[in-house]
């Protein structure tokens, strides 16, 4: 009979019934695992779902308007006229915004912070509400001469309504503590700390030249205006280069790209939890087939073909399946309502969890698919019992290799890739999470399989025996040392991974303003105000580590290719060739700088021959220059033809202004410019005493303080951390479920044996001892897998991502030496009662 | 014709370090309605022997013949739809399916001859009845005695009417007085459904009361002899 037929076969679905019903006891153990990856899957998925929605009914709240116009510049009026035009009588209202970093300071003592400043008037925004505190701050602020002060930095500078902040050298009255701006997330106040002024009455001096000032105007249109028509149509007319247009629509796609992002992360890591609780699950149905295998050989020898017995056990898993989904749906359903608060800090949008059923189907064909490609493993056996093991105990059964174990896992590789290639839209992602994932499993497998081969080699044999024989019970034939391992060491290593990276990055930050390490930048400094600030740097006992002076300019052609005329088939993305490079002129490198290929030309005299210029090592890879090649520079209006001279390598971390183009001196002098200047100063009080005098005598000029940027990142880790704790911890379930499913798997066997081993003399204390042992090795080995594993990691996040030197994260690691294994011992003595209290009469005749 | 005929078998176990010759051409007849019984020392080769005739295993050399039929030329689930038609199996260890009540252990012999759920739960419920658990139908391996446990297996074996019964070692794992009941009850059974009985055993006194002794020693049949008096 084919196999197929089998399928419907009456007497595998009736045995599967009733041979379930008396297996009901392995419900607890083999259904939570699997169920906890689908309530990963579900929960992320439906919060998916919420947060489309949410940006699809929040659209127009998230950009403010209907339209709008950005420009580096002042508006330009022929495309304000174009979309007037356009839009004709549809055009309701329009109100401008200015954007621009610059130091606030807290008149009352709160000190100075370098803040983005939103200069705008009081019809903003067209669409949602500046959340404020008061509510009717908003109204306020932008009407009068009140300042909105995001309500984070407020406490941080100890200010508070009513004090006072100066902005240049116009001071605001703080009318109001800034919670919520339309279509920005919280995050972004961590970035640079917002404070909304009115537009009317804004210092000119801090729109300088230099000042890196985006103008925006905000159109509201009436109903049925077709915005899109209206941005295509000025889209055309700009080419693109120097004027940004956003509509409802192009809004609501980039916040919806940045989310899918999100959560395509967000759900890798449910679907990882998914394949822990799925091995888990398999391992402990390998425990639970494996007493079935007399069963199995029984039905053989009364007649059952191979495939009979092989389906009604599929068929189990199937049921087994639609349990772990039901199930996994219910938690997940629950966990969507945890999600939100995790991530809320990285979303624009007000997110309001709804069921979600797509969500939750793919949560049940992802859980079922799982459930039984992992039990298929342990299943496959079961074609090949033999009707012998009914007869003789000892014959095994099917022997040899089984070729079909090759293609189931084949199979998981591929739904694995299936999976990861559908959440992330890309083959080369699918590929790139299969491969990780694999990798993982077969390192932490390794790792595991390393641990228990050295715990039976280096245990001492005349150690005490309850030592000895807990010990053993790590490699113990039917254990499930490795699986256990694999997934609570996963799961370990994911969130110690998650410490070691936050240690790196702010070690990092650390050395980059260690000692002598200059530790202040002020820019946007203008040609006449250079002398009296490094004067006034000076007149403090400090040194100026650095000036630089900065030029803007555009590409105009490359290698006499127009800039605009090169496609990407050439290797040379689009924004490289149109973006905005801010260049300097020196007749010296800095220290941070190598020179890699040809010789650095530090002046010229002679203005009719090409520019000898240096470039800077991954933007001369990025638009595919070698030395010799010839760029023309849109210098403000003025085309200077440039060729590469040396290409250089340029220390990124340092705290001082690095160039991807360095001129030489006599060709740039005259262009409008402005400068940067470096310094060093200790202590909180000397920053903040220099931040003032420079604010007194140069409003325009705003400056960095690097220790800030510590805090800044820390705080912007912790939020991201958040998510990532979250779904860590589905995987940490997981693997604290499959240890769970591995004991109460083993209960029979270890009530055998301590009968065992107290008919022969042992203590039930001496058995205790034992058990708690074999289980607080089994943490103690997860933890330090996983923490192996996340030094691992956190090299590789800190030298491939980072582009940092990795820090060591011992204290983390050390919690989880501890806190690790005080968890297994508290499970693994779940069968303690049953284990030590067993009657040895009972359990010897049975 | 006879029932069951092997025929010069051999049968050979091969590991990696070297290979034993387990049954040395072995030739046998068994005719239908008889009773018969395997014995010998251990690691004769009894259990083996036993396999082979019921289809389990098969031979390295010569032939085992079912009804004039050579078991060796069926596949694997042919032979396992002729055990299901023809024959019963008792073991020492009773085998159980641990998870099914006494009456869909019976049932389910019947049920993979495809007999009907209803008809199946009727005549398993009748054998059960006459092999005296007509109080255990729904009792799980567990909760029943070893006697009990043997007594359902017998039930089991015997519900479809099988043309032969394989018992390796029936009263193996049970008392005197208890193993004595269920070689009563297996005698009884054969009587009344006139199946041929091959058994393996170790209990002489359950080997005396079979038509015929099969002695194996050594992988050979050392002696094939006839008891005088059989016991019914």
């Amino acid at each position: 009979m084919s196999w197929w037929k089998t399928l419907f076969d009456r007497f595998a679905r009736t045995y599967a019934w009733r041979d379930a019903r008396g297996s009901l006891a392995w419900l607890p153990i083999l259904v939570p695992a699997p169920a906890i990856g689908v309530a990963a899957i579900v929960a992320v998925s439906s919060f998916g779902a919420d947060v489309e929605r949410a940006i699809d009914a929040q659209g127009k709240e998230l950009l403010g308007a209907d339209l709008r116009l950005q420009m580096a510049g002042p508006i330009d009026e022929s495309l304000d006229a174009l979309v007037r035009e356009r839009a004709g009588d549809d055009l309701r209202e329009t109100v401008d915004m200015l954007t621009f970093t610059s130091m606030a300071v807290f008149v009352d003592g709160g000190g100075t912070r370098l803040v983005q400043v939103r200069a705008t008037g009081a019809a903003y925004p067209f669409y949602g509400t500046l959340e404020t505190t008061p509510a009717a701050a908003a109204d306020l602020a932008v009407r009068g001469r009140g300042a909105l002060v995001d309500s984070s930095l407020l406490s941080q500078a100890g200010a508070s309504i009513g004090s006072v902040v100066k902005i240049g050298s116009r001071e605001y009255e703080i009318v109001g503590a800034l919670d919520k701006v339309p279509g920005e997330s919280a995050n972004e106040a961590l970035f640079g700390p917002r404070v909304f002024v009115p537009l009317e009455g804004i210092d000119d001096a801090l729109l300088a030249r230099g000042s890196r000032v985006s103008y925006r105007r905000f159109y509201a249109l009436d109903d049925g205006v077709d915005a899109d028509a209206i941005a295509d149509a000025i889209q055309e007319q700009t080419d693109g280069t120097d004027v940004r247009v956003a509509t409802v629509r192009t809004t609501q796609e980039n916040f919806g790209r940045q989310l899918r992002n999100l959560r395509s992360f967000l759900q890798l890591v449910g679907f990882v939890a998914l394949i822990l609780g799925g091995l888990g699950a398999g391992s402990a149905m390998l425990i639970h087939l494996r007493g079935k295998l007399e069963a199995a050989a029984t039905l053989r020898c009364l007649g059952a073909r191979a495939g009979q017995v092989f389906v009604a056990h599929v068929f189990q898993v199937i049921a087994l399946g639609v349990c772990s989904a039901i199930i996994g749906v219910t938690v997940g359903l629950a966990a969507q309502q945890l999600l939100p608060g995790a991530v809320q800090s990285m979303l624009p949008v007000d997110i309001e969890p709804r069921v979600d059923l797509p969500s939750i189907a793919v949560g049940v064909v992802t859980g079922l698919f799982a459930a039984i490609l992992f039990a298929l493993l342990p299943l496959l056996p079961l074609r090949r019992v033999s009707p012998l093991v009914a007869v003789r105990a000892s014959f095994f059964g099917a022997e040899g290799r089984d070729p079909w174990r090759f293609a189931v896992w084949a199979l998981l590789l591929l739904a694995i890739f299936g999976f990861a290639t559908v959440q992330t839209g890309r083959v080369e992602s699918g590929l790139g999470f299969t491969g990780t994932v694999a990798g993982l499993f077969l390192v932490l497998a390794a790792c595991a399989r390393a641990t228990t081969w050295l715990a039976r080699k280096l245990v001492p044999k005349d150690i005490a025996f309850a030592t000895r024989y807990g010990l053993s019970g790590l490699h113990r034939p039917g254990s499930q040392t490795i699986a256990v391992l694999v997934a609570l060491g996963l799961g370990t290593a994911a969130l110690l991974t998650l410490v070691q990276a936050r240690s790196t990055l702010l070690a990092e930050i650390e050395t980059i303003s260690g000692e002598g390490e200059p530790n202040i930048i002020f820019f946007d400094v203008q040609d006449d105000q250079v002398d009296g600030l490094a004067q006034l740097i000076r007149a403090q006992g400090l040194e100026v580590a650095q000036q630089a002076p900065i030029i803007t300019m555009r590409i105009r052609s490359v290698n006499g290719v127009k800039s605009q005329d090169i496609t990407e088939d050439s290797g040379r993305p689009r924004w490289a060739l149109r973006r905005e490079y801010r260049s300097t002129y020196r007749d010296f490198l800095e220290h941070t700088e190598t020179i890699i290929d040809g010789t650095f030309t530090g002046a010229v005299t002679d203005l009719t021959k090409p520019v000898p210029i240096s470039i800077e090592q991954d933007i001369a890879e990025r638009l595919a220059l070698e030395r010799g090649d010839r760029l023309v520079f849109d210098v403000q209006g003025q085309d200077v033809d440039c060729v590469v001279d040396s290409i250089r390598r340029v220390n990124w971390r340092a705290v001082r202004p690095n160039f991807y183009m360095v001129f030489p001196t006599g060709v740039l002098e005259q262009a409008p410019k402005f400068h940067v200047l470096v310094t060093r100063a200790d202590g909180a009080a000397a920053i903040g005493a220099l931040q003032r005098r420079v604010l007194d005598g140069y409003p325009n000029v705003s400056s960095i303080d690097v220790t800030s940027i510590l805090a800044t990142a820390d705080q912007l880790f912790e939020r991201v951390g958040s998510a990532i704790r979250f779904m860590a911890a589905f995987s940490i379930v997981a693997g604290l479920l499959v240890l769970v499913g591995a004991v109460l798997a083993s209960r029979a066997q270890r009530v055998e044996e301590s009968v065992l081993l107290r008919v022969l003399g042992a203590s039930r204390k001496t058995v205790a001892s034992s058990l708690a042992l074999e289980y607080a090795a089994l943490g103690f080995l997860a933890a330090l897998v996983g923490g192996v594993l996340s030094c691992g990691l956190g090299w590789l996040v800190a030298t491939q991502w980072f582009d940092a030197t990795f820090a060591f994260a011992p204290g983390s690691i050390a919690i989880a030496l501890v806190a690790l294994p005080a968890l297994t011992v508290t499970l693994g003595l779940l069968n303690r009662k049953a284990v030590l209290d067993a009657p040895p009469l009972a359990a010897l005749r049975a | 014709m006879s029932l069951l005929a092997v025929d010069h078998v051999t049968q050979t176990y091969t590991s990696a370090s070297r290979s034993l010759d387990v049954l040395k051409d072995v030739s046998f007849t068994v005719e239908p309605g008889t009773t018969n019984a395997i014995v010998g020392p251990s690691g004769s080769g009894k259990t083996t022997l036993l396999s082979l005739c019921a289809g389990l295993d098969r031979a390295t050399r010569g032939h085992v013949m079912f009804a004039g039929h050579d078991l060796g030329a069926l596949d694997e689930d042919q032979l396992a739809a002729w055990r299901s038609r023809e024959v019963g199996f008792v073991f020492q260890s009773f085998r159980l399916l641990p998870t099914l009540t006494a009456l869909e252990n019976v049932m389910t012999t019947l049920e993979l001859r495809g007999t009907p759920a209803k008809e199946a739960r009727r005549l398993a419920a009748e054998q059960l009845e006459q092999v005296g658990l007509k109080d255990r139908l729904d009792h799980h391996a567990i909760q029943l005695s070893g006697g009990e446990q043997q007594r359902v297996a017998l039930a089991r074996a015997f519900v479809h009417r099988p043309r032969i019964l394989f018992a390796d070692e029936p009263t193996g794992n049970l008392d005197g007085a208890t193993s004595r009941a269920v070689a009563d009850l297996l005698f009884a059974l054969h009587a009344n459904a006139g199946t041929t009985l091959v058994l393996v055993t170790h209990d002489l006194a359950l080997a005396q009361r079979t038509s015929r002794i099969l002695e194996l020693a050594d992988g050979r049949i050392a002696r094939d002899r006839v008891v005088e008096v059989a016991a019914s």
